[in-house]
């Protein structure tokens, strides 16, 4: 039997989370900031630095929530301030670290490939924020406890990742892709 | 309590009217709104089911609902731009033609 932790005070996110959805929330205004001070590396900076807190806080959530005894807790979070059968919740363990986790590394490794492939294109602000909504939509997936953080977390992970297939919208591929993209998160019939 | 029936008559009809939109139209503007009535159809089958509890009505269901529609309006807008775009390249809204990329 694995130990149980159950939160339900306040408005509770898990650190790797919110490290995610506030660095996506703050990127457009790194964006601007790096368009007017001509530090056009900064947004590419603070990807980098975002992706790798969220592994870091990932490992500290890990070291968190393991036992004395060797296994991890399940910690249950009661995201809107209700208990779970009227609101939301999020369930980390042991799966859910591993996941988010994943997803965290391969997002650095995005991010610092990114660097140098997307050198030339144009609005890398719109980009780096889309990418960092779309790790914030897995991690929430991975951590959801319910059918409607599920669902919330998947729509904002669909959302971002097609619009990023769409991304070079310049060329006739990237939009067909698209547009043949969009259904797996509407269940349109692929034609 | 709400009779069920009729609510689940409306959504038998939204989804055979939405599906039948998908299958038979080619306008890419008219499978959007096809798209649109599969979703009513399921708001209203969440609501519809809300009812059913003696006594009170689930809240539960309201809010996926509120959430549902939220997310299905940034879903049809982001489909919409992708169709706008669609037009700039292909000239044309027929899904038929989106056959470029094949192997």
């Amino acid at each position: 039997m694995v130990a149980q932790e159950f939160i339900s005070q306040g408005i509770n996110l898990p650190l790797p989370l919110f490290v995610l959805l506030v660095g996506g929330i703050i990127s457009p205004l790194i964006g601007i900031l790096a368009e007017k001070v001509g530090l056009v590396k900064l947004r590419e900076a603070w990807m980098v630095i975002v992706s790798g807190a969220a592994f870091v806080s990932n490992y500290m959530l890990y070291q968190d929530l393991s036992t004395s005894e060797g296994d991890i807790a399940v910690r249950v979070i009661a995201i809107w301030g209700q208990n779970p059968p009227l609101g939301g919740c999020l369930e980390i363990d042991a799966l859910s670290i591993y996941m988010a986790g994943s997803v965290a590394f391969i997002g650095f490794l995005v991010a610092i490939y990114s660097v140098h492939y997307m050198e030339r294109e144009s609005r890398l602000t719109e980009f780096y924020t889309l990418v960092t909504f779309m790790m914030a939509g897995m991690t929430g997936i991975a951590m959801a406890g319910d059918f409607f953080t599920l669902f919330i977390f998947w729509e904002l992970m669909g959302l971002s990742s097609y619009v990023l297939v769409a991304f070079l919208k310049a060329r006739w591929g990237p939009i067909e892709a698209g547009l043949k993209a969009w259904p797996s998160s509407t269940g349109w019939p692929e034609r | 309590m709400l009779p069920l029936s009729p609510f689940l008559v409306s959504v038998a009809l939204m989804l055979v009217i939405g599906l039948g939109c998908l299958m038979i139209k080619r306008d890419m503007v008219r499978l959007l709104i096809g798209v649109e009535i599969l979703f009513n159809a399921a708001n209203l089958c969440f609501i519809a089911f809300s009812t059913q509890n003696i006594g009170f009505v689930d809240p539960f269901a309201h809010s996926v609902v509120m959430m549902a529609i939220v997310l299905d309006g940034t879903v049809i807008a982001v489909g919409l731009a992708m169709v706008l775009n669609v037009y700039k390249h292909y000239k044309t809204l027929d899904i038929r033609k989106l056959r470029r990329l094949r192997w």
